[in-house]
């Protein structure tokens, strides 16, 4: 978690080798890698699902794309997953012939078709109809229960808590580990700065005032 | 060590039949402007113009850029630099049999 400009989808691409790092190693799966490239930490069971760039291809139909992508990968029974996903009307159309929310939810069968180990899923559901947000929610959980290490970003705190064991808060340059998301809304720090909900302490130091009030 | 991973079958077999497109469209250019420079820009002569098939994989990765495919394949753990060679390696292919079927009728 962490305020918009925080670093977060940038750390996220860095770790998965989309963009290279000023300097540093990166260890995955006790290998370390100078040079990480996605391609190679893919084969190793990492998979990256970044906000602003569709996963799936815009030129072939979606159906088309499952398919192979099932054919390719050692993961869930396809039909199963675009019943779950609720895809079977859009297999005959290509993605940006779909809303956004059926791009996320097609996209999010095709994670779950490639089967991953680590999924980086920078703010998987984002402005998201409350529906697609819920299956996105149960397909993180779902590659959670077939051992799937799994990282969001996002600023749905409510959902993110849901799902989430560990909150780490992005923040001037560097992370923190904050725990479990209840210790986590514990961190007067954390919610003064980020979750905007003030307590007794933060509240002693920072004066808010309505507008209203400073009226005569 | 060399480490190449193809895409699934379907894919390999778009981006083969696009690098063909490619291909075509690349020497009808060519032959084109070398009708209007009178001169003979492209080589006719029996042998490979590698240049046409440099050309072709800079566009199947202009292509592959411009349709953002390259994160489907990176996902599936295809690197962006086994695309390009496809298209490489099918516009090779089709030089071959052009200066085949030109030697052909020499």
């Amino acid at each position: 978690m962490g305020r918009n400009g925080a670093g977060k989808s940038t750390l996220l691409k860095i770790c998965a080798g989309w963009i290279s790092a000023d300097h540093g190693v990166l260890t995955y799966r006790g290998r370390t890698y100078a040079r990480p490239r996605l391609h190679e930490l893919a084969r190793a069971g990492l998979c990256l699902f970044p906000a602003e760039q569709p996963l799936l291809s815009p030129s072939f139909l979606l159906g088309e794309q499952l398919r192979a992508i099932a054919r390719q990968s050692r993961g869930t029974a396809l039909q199963e997953v675009i019943e779950r996903f609720r895809l079977g009307p859009l297999l005959n159309l290509r993605p940006p012939a779909l809303s956004g929310g059926e791009r996320r939810r097609a996209s999010f069968a095709a994670v779950e078709l490639i089967a991953p180990c680590c999924l980086l899923a920078d703010e998987p559901l984002r402005d998201l109809a409350p529906l697609d947000a819920e299956l996105v929610s149960a397909s993180l959980r779902s590659l959670r229960g077939k051992e799937c290490a799994i990282v969001v970003t996002g600023h749905e705190v409510n959902s993110i808590f849901d799902l989430a064991d560990e909150v780490v808060w992005v923040t001037g340059g560097t992370t923190h580990n904050l725990g479990t998301p209840t210790t986590a809304c514990e961190n007067w720090q954390f919610r003064r700065e980020f979750l905007g909900t003030l307590d007794a302490r933060a509240r002693a130091e920072v004066t808010v005032r309505h507008p209203l009030e400073e009226t005569p | 060590m060399l480490n190449v991973s193809l895409p699934a079958r379907f894919f390999t077999v778009r981006l083969i039949r696009r690098a063909a497109g490619l291909w075509v469209g690349a020497r009808l250019t060519l032959a084109v402007l070398s009708f209007l420079a009178s001169a003979s820009v492209v080589s006719t002569a029996p042998v490979i113009t590698w240049p046409v098939v440099l050309l072709v994989a800079g566009l199947a990765a202009i292509e592959g850029h411009r349709r953002k495919e390259f994160l489907l394949f990176a996902n599936l753990g295809v690197a962006p630099s086994t695309v390009v060679m496809l298209g490489a390696v099918t516009a090779l292919v089709l030089e071959l049999m052009l200066a085949a079927v030109v030697a052909g009728f020499r």
